[in-house]
C-alpha cells in the first residue's frame, strides 16, 4: 500500500514538473527556433515581428556571442562586438523608448566602417544560420558577393529606392524610422539593427 | 483502498499520455500563396483569404505580422469553432514601400494549434 502510495506521489511530481513545461521561461523558444529556421526571408522578417523584445535580445545576443566564439576578428572589431554585447538588453528593442534613444547614440553607424560592408552586413543586417553559412571571409573567398550573395542570404531587408519610406516600424530592419522619410529626406536615424540601413530605402546600407 | 489508488495511477497514465496533446499539423489557410498579378503602383488591392478550423478543439487567432509595411491582414473573428471558417482580409498598398517589379510578401498567423505559425505568401507583379 505505501509503495503504491510513494508511486503515486512520484508520478504527481513528475507530471508537476514536466507537463507543458515551456512557460517557465521569457524565451518562447518555439518562435525563436520558428523565425531562426524559416528558408523564406520574408517570412523571417514576418516572424521577427511576433517576437518579443526579450526574444530579440536573445537572438541578437546568441549572434553576438557566436561572431566572438567563430570569427576572425581584428582586435578592433573584437571590442566592438564586446561593447557591443555589454550594452545590449531588451529595453533597446522597445520601440521609443530611453534606451533605444540611448543606444542610437552611442552607436552611430559611422562605427560600422571598422568592417568590411559585407562582413557588417552578414553580422547585423540578416538572420542567416552563420554556422550553415561559414565565416564572411569563406563566403568572400567564394565569391559571393553583390545582390546576388545578398538574397542568398535571405535578405532581411526591402530593398529598392522608394516613393517612401520602406521600413516596417518594429520589424528587424526598422526598430526606428518613426520619421516619415523619401528620397529628399534621407535620414541616418535609418532603420535595422544598427541602424545599417537609411530609411529612404536605399539599395545598399547606410554608409557601407 | 487498492482499487482507489489504482483509479489514481490509471488517471496519471491518461493525464501523461494525453495532457498536452494538440492537434497535429494542418493547415488553416485554404491558399498558400495568392497571386495578385499585375498591380498599379498607387493601387490599394484588397483580398480576401479564407481560414478554417481543422481542429477540433476551438482556433485562437492569437496575432499576425507581416514582412512589409505595406500588407496587413485584418480579421475579424479570432476564435473559431472546429470547422467553422472565417474571411480575412489581405490589403496590398505597394506605394508604400514604392517597389516596381516582382515583389512577395508574406503574413504570418500566430494561433493556438500544435502547429502555431501559419504563412501566406503574397506576389504580384507592381507595375
Amino acid at each position: 500500500m505505501r509503495k503504491l502510495l510513494f508511486i503515486t506521489l512520484g508520478l504527481m511530481l513528475l507530471n508537476f514538473f514536466t507537463s507543458c513545461s515551456d512557460e517557465n521561461s521569457n524565451i518562447d523558444e518555439e518562435k525563436v527556433q520558428y523565425v531562426l529556421q524559416s528558408k523564406n526571408s520574408e517570412v523571417t522578417k514576418a516572424a521577427y515581428l511576433l517576437l518579443t523584445p526579450e526574444e530579440k535580445y536573445f537572438i541578437w545576443n546568441e549572434r553576438i556571442d557566436y561572431i566572438l566564439s567563430n570569427e576572425n576578428l581584428t582586435t578592433e572589431q573584437f571590442n566592438f562586438m564586446n561593447n557591443l554585447k555589454l550594452d545590449l538588453n531588451h529595453s533597446i528593442f522597445i520601440e521609443d523608448s530611453t534606451e533605444e534613444g540611448q543606444f542610437i547614440e552611442d552607436y552611430p553607424d559611422e562605427n560600422l566602417s571598422i568592417f568590411e560592408p559585407i562582413q557588417a552586413y552578414y553580422y547585423f543586417s540578416t538572420l542567416a544560420n552563420m554556422e550553415d553559412n561559414g565565416t564572411w571571409e569563406s563566403m568572400q573567398g567564394s565569391g559571393t558577393q553583390g545582390v546576388f550573395f545578398y538574397s542568398d542570404l535571405q535578405l532581411i531587408a526591402d530593398v529598392g529606392g522608394g516613393l517612401s519610406c520602406h521600413c516596417h516600424k518594429g520589424s528587424i530592419v526598422s526598430p526606428g524610422c518613426q520619421y516619415g522619410c523619401t528620397a529628399s529626406t534621407e535620414t541616418k536615424y535609418g532603420c535595422g539593427f544598427l541602424w545599417l540601413w537609411s530609411c529612404n530605402g536605399r539599395i545598399m546600407p547606410w554608409s557601407l | 483502498m487498492n482499487d482507489f489508488f489504482k483509479i489514481i495511477l490509471l488517471y496519471f497514465f491518461v493525464v501523461v499520455l494525453t495532457g498536452c496533446q494538440k492537434d497535429g499539423n494542418k493547415n488553416i489557410f485554404i491558399t498558400k500563396e495568392i497571386d495578385l498579378g499585375s498591380v498599379a503602383l498607387n493601387d490599394t488591392v484588397s483580398v480576401e483569404v479564407e481560414i478554417v478550423n481543422p481542429f477540433r478543439s476551438d482556433l485562437i487567432l492569437k496575432n499576425s505580422a507581416s514582412s512589409c509595411g505595406c500588407t496587413g491582414l485584418i480579421i475579424t473573428d479570432s476564435i473559431l469553432k472546429y470547422n467553422e471558417r472565417t474571411i480575412g482580409i489581405i490589403k496590398f498598398i505597394p506605394s508604400i514601400n514604392g517597389l516596381t517589379g516582382n515583389v512577395e510578401k508574406a503574413v504570418v498567423l500566430e494561433t493556438n494549434s500544435k502547429q502555431r505559425f501559419h504563412e501566406i505568401i503574397i506576389k504580384a507583379s507592381v507595375e
